[in-house]
């Protein structure tokens, strides 16, 4: 219980940091290492893909990735563990 | 680890896929293999495919700096599941991301699999191993190995970049202006991954002490 208490703790500390943080997050970090570096050697990005995946499409795939892949873990975490704490159960 | 598409010359983008194809191809075949011999590691394998596909996508912000960046969980898969699986499942994450959630590219995919999928697993399982060779305990082995397999991928992703990107300067003054500017970010992030992979792995170690017995659950 006690870690559960520090787990949520430290949680709302990180939300409480994040919301009050002024900034816009635009980008990962990999972005802002390498874009300054790319404009300077006159690179820009480009995509060989046939579509481009942007603005409410783009939280549209997230969602839909994020849902998909927590059934999967759900799933396979299920027939792991076999819905039950094998510890209070031994 | 998610360099972006058209950022690497043609030919080094080509160069990064040829390891890349063999890490994966030898990995397949393990793969294939395992599933044979042991198909209970399939829930496993499901489960940590679908950890590494989350964990390397979600872009978390690190308060004060502004910034995001994503843990990479190919550390946890490779002390679970060894390290060519883990590259497998890193790569099939890196592909689906690059395809439909606008991080990585086709292009850079190769240079991507050396830094999160060979580099986060091999490194990780590398320092997993020794750790607990020298007596280490379960939590602090799998912690470090998550640790150091986060800061491995983006010391390899600096390199490429630096490669790729070092123009008039010296690579190794690229690669040190481009790590640098991922620490800020990424030292929270890897301690971030050092506290989950430990908790996962002995919370697994707890729970089903067997998925670890060929990983040398005893120093």
């Amino acid at each position: 219980m006690k870690r559960w208490k520090i787990v949520l703790a430290v949680t709302a500390v990180f939300l409480v940091a994040v919301l009050f943080t002024n900034s816009q997050w635009e980008g990962d970090v990999t972005e802002s290492a390498a874009t300054p570096l790319a404009e300077k050697a006159g690179i820009e990005e480009s995509s060989v893909l046939p579509w481009k995946i942007e603005g409410d499409l783009l939280l549209f795939f997230f969602l839909s990735g994020g849902v998909i892949a927590g059934f999967a873990a759900g799933y396979y975490w299920h027939a792991l563990f076999q819905g039950k704490d094998r510890k209070e159960t031994a | 680890m998610h360099i972006p598409e058209g950022l690497l010359p043609v030919e080094q983008a080509a160069a990064w896929y040829a390891p890349a194809a063999a890490f994966v191809g030898a990995g397949l075949v393990g793969l294939k293999r395992r599933l044979v011999i042991q198909p209970s590691a399939r829930p496993l394998i499901g489960l940590m495919g679908a950890f590494v596909f989350v964990i390397s996508l979600m872009p978390i912000p690190v308060p004060g700096l502004g910034t995001v960046s994503h843990p990479c969980g190919t550390p946890m898969a490779a002390i679970l599941l060894g390290p060519l699986t883990a590259t497998v499942l890193g790569s099939v994450a890196l592909l689906l991301q690059a395809l439909f959630f606008a991080h990585g590219g086709i292009t850079s995919w190769g240079a991507n699999i050396i830094s999160m999928a060979v580099g986060g697993s091999f490194a990780g399982f590398a320092v997993f191993k020794v750790s607990r060779r020298v007596g280490l305990g379960l939590g602090i082995s799998a912690g470090m190995a998550g640790l150091v397999g986060d800061l491995v991928t983006y010391g390899l992703t600096s390199l490429q970049i630096a490669l790729a990107l070092h123009g008039d300067e010296s690579i190794p003054y690229v690669w040190g202006a481009a790590f640098t500017s991922f620490l800020p970010t990424q030292i929270p992030l890897a301690i971030a991954e050092a506290l989950f992979t430990a908790g996962v792995v002995v919370f697994i170690a707890n729970q089903r002490a067997e998925i670890l017995e060929g990983v040398v659950v005893r120093p």
